[in-house]
């Protein structure tokens, strides 16, 4: 980009923001290192991709690393992501990045020079139409126990393109009816406006539901209800899982952590119990959850309980299924639980669960581990985090304390949590999983982001 | 025990419901995690692999695709047991590879089916003879000669058939290589009989052109020929991936024609029809939709082809017809024959769940596994052509990229309804744009595919062109990875550039507008003008600088000189490094992976060619207006480059090359062999009596030390193939010095040697080197490079030497210990003189002994005649 071209492109950059990002709000930037992009005042700008305090980290971040990154600083508060013209090369480049931004976030401006995306769900229970078909997609996936084929009817939305780890296909031609037998497509997905007759062909191939899109792109829950019509369903899906974690005083981190699980549970039935130790614990945005949400219990233990006790306490009074214990030092990734619950569905020897662990700066940090003859531990550190040899599951001999998945009926078989220190729990309970004759997979596609670089954290998240 | 490995690869990741092929890999996928090994899936393209990818992770496969340095790196650091390479093509791709850096792996050929057949067959069917090409061509002959050495190649070659498992070990003369593993399904028997079933489906991937050529048979030929009230009842429904493709054609606008295209499964389809028609008029391997029709109990008319290598009855199992009209009687006859349709249904049933279950399969492909393992696994390497090689081998990295990157710009650039050429290799994703008509260019006039051959030379490729716009073709659109036509078709790139405007000239890909000859606007018409993006995306430039590292099994020396590269003062972006990897064994690719990131570098591989090979496809690779060949036991000064880019400034003219400074790495412990070859006997980087900007003559061309114009070694030669250590640059450098060339001393430009040297490494440097001057002498007779390559009467002074060269040898390393135990005495420097005179001593025989050698074996070394040197003006 010529000098001149970078000027003017700031400038007009500059007009943008103020005309579109409120004032108090956090502005993340994507950038190549250039200061005077994240310089002018007026709101709270950071480079991305950047550590907490905002500076860059190295590039090249991408795929996983990119959008963990990407997590992390929207647990930290960033609101808004503007990609200028010189970085659309990301989104070129980045196909994991680029799907993650579309399916989860709704862009405010595309002028050709700039993008603006909102990084914030509402929390009024609106919902955009990829997120509503995502969730039908989930809830068809727990109902068929395997990935549902999608008919995306002409939506206009490509959903070949949002959903890239389903069969989604369009007829060939576009006419009024549809050439496809009776209750041959697990899903179809098309337009309200296609009007009722096309409705009416969509109900008749589609074997389990239909979902017509709303006109709007954003629309509350009774819409979304509407939207969805299901033709057979064999059991809602109940309250299966328990997800426990401990929280810290009153802090940004602990505000970052809450404010993460919070929005990716936000479609999911799973009970929350939290267990406090003062009446400090979780501070505001605890608060403020535990009102608007009664899905959420405390579990209240002495302050000297160690982690075992607290976590065994809780799950003591957990009615799912399947338990998820979770340290509040990390953001989570969209959708970490339905590969969980999958996997255990799925496998029937399954005790335990792994996830993929990763930096604050989008490296690798724990990618399930084994524990070697001669007592040392060998935690798959390093490497690239999305490398295909990490995204299969596969049987591991322990995962990190960070996030701990087991059924609820194996916890209590094997006696809970028998260590106290975060750094041996999980290796502890895994190692006792397995003389049970249980195994213990790693889930490639259940991530959860360090927030800081927390050294203590760090150490005890990866066993060491 | 740890499990046994497997590799499976092909096209595309194992799905079951893409095609025949996919379905077929995704079994024996399934064959093998059940007899627990370990299983790694491998793709070359990467389309459609998101939810493949996906369903192999829960099955705890892992998935790499595209094929990549992170599956290179696995092949060498986890060897598999076992690579299983669908298709010819992919084992092309993969053969090499997997034979060097994992020889103990055994390398199993998927066939699919034979293709050779296949295409002959397409040729000469007698049934469809109306095709413009009716005879086999030079491209036939190209694939065939490439398809038998992949299969000859292997450890193994599965087979569809018994027949083609024949065929297969009668060409590669070895009867036990190749294993019959059928196709098989496990599909239940419909519930509906006879009266509840309506129609007759055709089910197909309509990628294969046999199954394109079978529905056009059956819509213009068939059909025509069946009561319209017989068709009205028994509607004919087509299904089947990419059906696109028949989207116009002729006979599929009959309202009793319906297209559905592709669908989650087949089975509601085979379930709820009464028949399946299978016309297959060329073909090869055996046919899973008819194995899959009558294992629901569908009966089936198909034809002498179709059924092939299923060992099934005429009028016992299906109908068999092979002309229009017997065909047409055919299927009236199922279509309305209660007692027949239900016989058929009964024992074609019988018939493949018998010999097409999944146990059947299962066993032939683990004997085939337990064959090919207990013999030792073959060490056969492959010619494969340089284009291959290169295109397909380091594109990968980065395609799924460029694809993208491709698409962007067309939406923005061409017009909705265009119709694009796409240079290409016949990968699907390059014609994938979105709503444009895309053809494969070069394109196969009767089937519309890729033609499966470039041009011959750049006439070819304009008359090819001119072809396609005439039939319609409006934009041509050259990908990056196919570049290197521009080069090799230089005519044809001209042509190109005279006559079309030039829509996109990105790092991607170029677009020329061939709508309007001889237009030289850069847009007209409804081209839509560029967003910004263009002008704003960040473009590589050209770099100034290629720096040309041959190397061959020296991973960790070229590990420290690259990394003294990447901390250039020289702006990172104004250089390039590209490594040629001699066929190297070791883990030289996993350096220049890693250096990736860190510096421009490209890794072109090529098969153990030689110094002179290695550092022309170094030369060819590079982008840079000034080629600077090092070497890759050398380190950088970290103004290295700098200086000659500096020295280059000075001396601009295009005939001026560069000779920097080269000393001992600070690192190392200069020995005494060490400092005599370099200060004593001159033979190492020797520059004593040198000024700075002197002008030298072409002895001091020394490779791995000087840099030059890329354009005058383009224009005026390379270096000669024939020397595999040595002399090379010096031969190129006599050439180029008829031709002008002048080397300049520019000692500012300092690399050091980062590789100690003893005595016996250097004896036998010596020996290589003198064989390299035989070889050199015997190309020219100019009594200036009989001088400088000092062989006359060698072979006599060889004799002379012979008998005393080991007893100095050893004198010589008793007096190397000798001298590290002296202090600094008289006693010492004497026994120094006398070392000194045995190193010249035996250094000097050693040469003698190579070029003696050399002069024995005689090698055929032509005079300079062929030599790509022109003569000025």
């Amino acid at each position: 980009v010529t000098g001149g071209h970078h000027t003017s492109m700031v400038r007009s950059m500059s007009e943008l923001i103020e005309e579109h990002v409120p004032e108090a709000a956090t502005l993340l930037v994507a950038s190549s290192g250039g200061q005077d992009l994240v310089s002018f005042g007026g709101r709270h700008l950071l480079a991305f991709p950047a550590d907490v305090p905002g500076v860059r980290v190295p590039d090249p971040l991408s795929g996983i690393a990119l959008i963990a990154h990407l997590e992390v600083q929207r647990a930290w508060g960033a609101q808004f992501l503007l990609i200028p013209a010189t970085e659309l090369w990301r989104l070129d480049e980045d196909r994991a990045f680029e799907r993650h931004l579309s399916r989860h976030y709704h862009v405010v401006l595309d002028d050709g020079g700039y993008v603006l995306f909102s990084l914030r769900r509402e929390r009024s229970g609106r919902t955009t139409t990829a997120e509503l078909v995502r969730r039908t997609v989930i809830e068809c996936e727990q109902e068929l126990r395997r990935p549902p084929t999608v008919l995306d009817w002409f939506s206009g939305l490509d959903f070949s393109d949002r959903l890239p780890d389903l069969r989604v296909f369009s007829p060939l031609e576009q006419r009024s009816d549809l050439p496809y037998l009776t209750h041959t497509i697990d899903l179809v997905v098309l337009p309200v406006s296609a009007g009722s007759a096309a409705l009416a062909e969509a109900d008749r191939v589609a074997a389990l539901a239909v979902v017509s899109l709303p006109e709007t792109s954003a629309f509350d829950s009774d819409e979304a209800a509407r939207a969805v019509r299901w033709k057979s369903r064999s059991v809602a899906p109940g309250s299966t899982t328990s997800v426990i974690t401990r929280c810290s005083p009153a802090s940004r981190a602990t505000d970052a952590f809450l404010f993460s699980l919070r929005e990716t549970l936000a479609e999911s039935d799973a009970e929350i119990l939290i267990v406090t130790d003062t009446e400090a614990s979780g501070g505001a945005e605890l608060a403020a959850w535990r009102a608007a949400d009664e899905r959420v219990h405390l579990v209240d233990v002495a302050a000297e309980a160690s982690l075992g006790q607290a976590w065994n306490a809780a799950a003591s009074v957990a009615e799912g299924e399947l338990l998820v214990f979770l340290l509040s030092a990390v953001a989570l990734l969209p959708e970490w639980l339905p590969p969980l619950q999958r996997l255990f569905r799925d496998r029937e020897s399954a005790g335990g669960a792994a996830a993929k662990i990763l930096t604050c700066d989008g490296e690798l940090l724990h990618a399930g581990g084994d524990v070697l003859p001669d007592g040392s531990i060998d935690a798959r550190r390093g490497g690239r985090p999305d490398a295909p040899g990490l995204a299969s599951v596969r049987a591991v001999g322990f995962g990190s304390p960070l996030l701990v998945a087991t059924p609820r009926r194996v916890f209590g078989s094997v006696g809970g949590f028998a260590a106290d220190h975060p750094s041996v729990l999980s290796i502890d309970y895994c190692l006792r999983l397995r003389e049970k004759g249980y195994d213990v997979f790693f889930q490639p596609e259940t991530v959860a982001v360090l927030l800081d670089r927390d050294t203590s954290v760090v150490a005890a998240s990866n066993g060491s | 025990v740890q499990p046994k490995r497997a590799l499976v690869c092909s096209y595309y990741l194992p799905q079951p419901d893409l095609d025949s092929s996919s379905r077929r890999l995704h079994h024996l996928v399934g064959f093998l995690l059940d007899d627990g090994w370990e299983v790694t899936a491998a793709a070359r393209n990467p389309g459609r692999s998101g939810q493949a990818a996906r369903a192999l992770g829960e099955l705890g496969v892992p998935a790499y695709a595209p094929i990549g340095p992170e599956l290179h790196r696995l092949i060498v650091a986890e060897p598999f047991d076992v690579a299983i390479l669908g298709f010819w093509h992919i084992a092309e791709l993969l053969m090499n590879e997997i034979r060097r850096s994992s020889p103990r792996t055994r390398v199993i050929v998927d066939s699919m089916d034979i293709h050779f057949l296949r295409h002959a067959r397409s040729v000469f069917a007698p049934s469809v003879q109306e095709r413009p090409v009716d005879a086999l061509d030079d491209g036939y002959a190209s694939e065939l000669v490439r398809e038998l050495n992949a299969y000859a190649a292997a450890d193994a070659v599965l087979a569809v058939s018994e027949k083609e498992a024949g065929l297969v070990g009668d060409f590669i003369a070895d009867p036990h290589v190749a294993h019959a593993v059928p196709d098989c399904e496990n599909l239940s028997r419909s519930p509906l009989g006879f009266d509840d079933r309506k129609g007759m489906l055709f089910v197909g991937n309509f990628e294969h052109p046999p199954n394109l050529d079978a529905v056009n048979f059956l819509c213009e030929e068939v059909l025509p020929l069946l009561d319209r009230d017989l068709m009205s009842e028994h509607p004919l429904t087509i299904v089947g991936n990419d059906a696109h493709l028949l989207i116009g054609k002729r006979g599929l606008d009959d309202p009793n024609v319906r297209l559905v295209g592709w669908v989650p499964s087949v089975v509601p389809y085979l379930e709820q029809t009464r028949i399946s028609v299978i016309p297959l008029r060329y073909g090869a391997g055996t046919k899973r939709k008819l194995i899959q029709t009558l294992m629901v109990g569908t009966p089936a008319v198909s034809t002498s082809l179709g059924v092939e290598g299923l060992d099934l009855r005429d009028g016992d199992h299906v109908l068999v017809a092979d002309d229009a009209p017997a065909f047409a009687d055919a299927v009236a006859r199922l279509l309305g024959h209660r007692a027949q349709w239900e016989a058929l249904a009964a024992k074609g049933r019988q018939h493949v769940v018998d010999r097409r279950g999944l146990e059947t399969s299962r066993r032939s492909f683990l004997s085939a596994i337990a064959a090919a393992s207990a013999r030792p696994p073959k060490q056969r390497l492959l010619a494969v052509p340089d284009w291959t090689s290169e295109q397909e081998k380091v594109a990968p990295v980065l395609y799924d990229g460029i694809v993208r990157r491709i698409q962007r710009l067309v939406r923005q650039l061409v017009p909705p309804s265009a119709t694009l050429l796409v240079v290409s290799r016949g990968d699907p994703d390059l014609v994938d744009l979105d709503a444009r008509d895309a053809w494969h260019f070069p394109r196969d006039e009767r089937t519309g595919r890729y033609a499966g051959f470039h041009p011959v030379d750049s006439s070819a490729a304009i008359e090819h062109l001119e072809a396609l716009r005439e039939e319609g073709g409006e934009f041509l659109l050259l990908p990056s990875t196919s570049f290197w036509w521009l080069e090799t078709y230089d005519e044809f790139a001209a042509y190109l550039v005279e006559r079309y405007a030039r829509l996109a000239d990105d790092s991607a890909c170029l677009i020329f507008d061939l709508r309007s000859p001889g237009a030289t606007s850069q847009h007209d018409g409804d081209v839509r003008e560029p967003r910004a993006q263009p002008a704003v995306v960040s473009r590589r430039r050209e770099p100034l600088v290629s720096v040309v590292i041959p190397t061959h099994n020296r991973a960790a020396l070229l590990e420290a000189s690259l990394s003294s590269l990447a901390e250039q003062s020289l702006a990172r972006d104004s250089f390039e490094v590209v490594v040629v990897d001699d066929g190297s064994t070791d883990a030289t690719p996993l350096v220049c992976d890693d250096f990736s990131r860190r510096l421009a570098l490209r890794y072109v591989a090529v098969d153990r060619a030689g110094i002179g090979a290695a550092k022309n496809a170094g030369a060819q690779a590079a982008t840079g207006s000034i080629v600077f060949f090092f070497d890759d036991d050398d380190v950088a000064d970290p103004d290295l480059l700098l200086n000659h880019t500096r020295a280059h400034d000075d001396h601009a003219d295009e005939e001026v090359a560069v000779l920097g400074y080269t000393g001992w790495a600070r690192s190392l412990a200069v020995t005494e062999v060490m400092r005599f070859v370099t200060d004593i006997g001159h033979y190492l980087f020797s520059y004593d009596g040198l000024d700075e900007g002197q002008e030298l003559d072409f002895t001091y061309f020394w490779g791995g030390r000087t840099s030059c114009k890329r354009s005058f070694l383009t224009k005026r030669g390379l270096f000669r193939s024939e020397f595999m250590f040595g002399s090379e640059d010096i031969e190129l450098a006599y050439r180029l010095s008829k031709v002008g060339l002048r080397v300049v001393y520019w000692p500012r430009a300092v690399q050091y040697m980062n590789r100690p040297i003893t005595y016996d490494e250097f004896c036998s440097r010596c020996e290589r080197q003198g064989a390299s001057q035989w070889i050199f002498s015997q190309m020219h007779e100019d009594p200036e490079v009989q001088d400088w390559c000092g062989v006359a009467d060698a072979r006599k002074r060889w004799e002379e030497v012979e008998p005393m060269l080991d007893e100095r040898r050893r004198r010589a390393e008793e007096l190397e210990q000798l001298l590290a135990g002296l202090g600094g005495t008289r006693e010492q420097e004497d026994t120094r003189q006398q070392l000194w005179e045995l190193y010249w001593w035996t250094f000097e025989a050693c040469k003698l002994k190579g070029m003696a050698e050399a002069q024995q074996l005689d090698r055929p070394t032509p005079r300079s005649t062929a030599a790509p040197v022109t003569a000025r003006g």
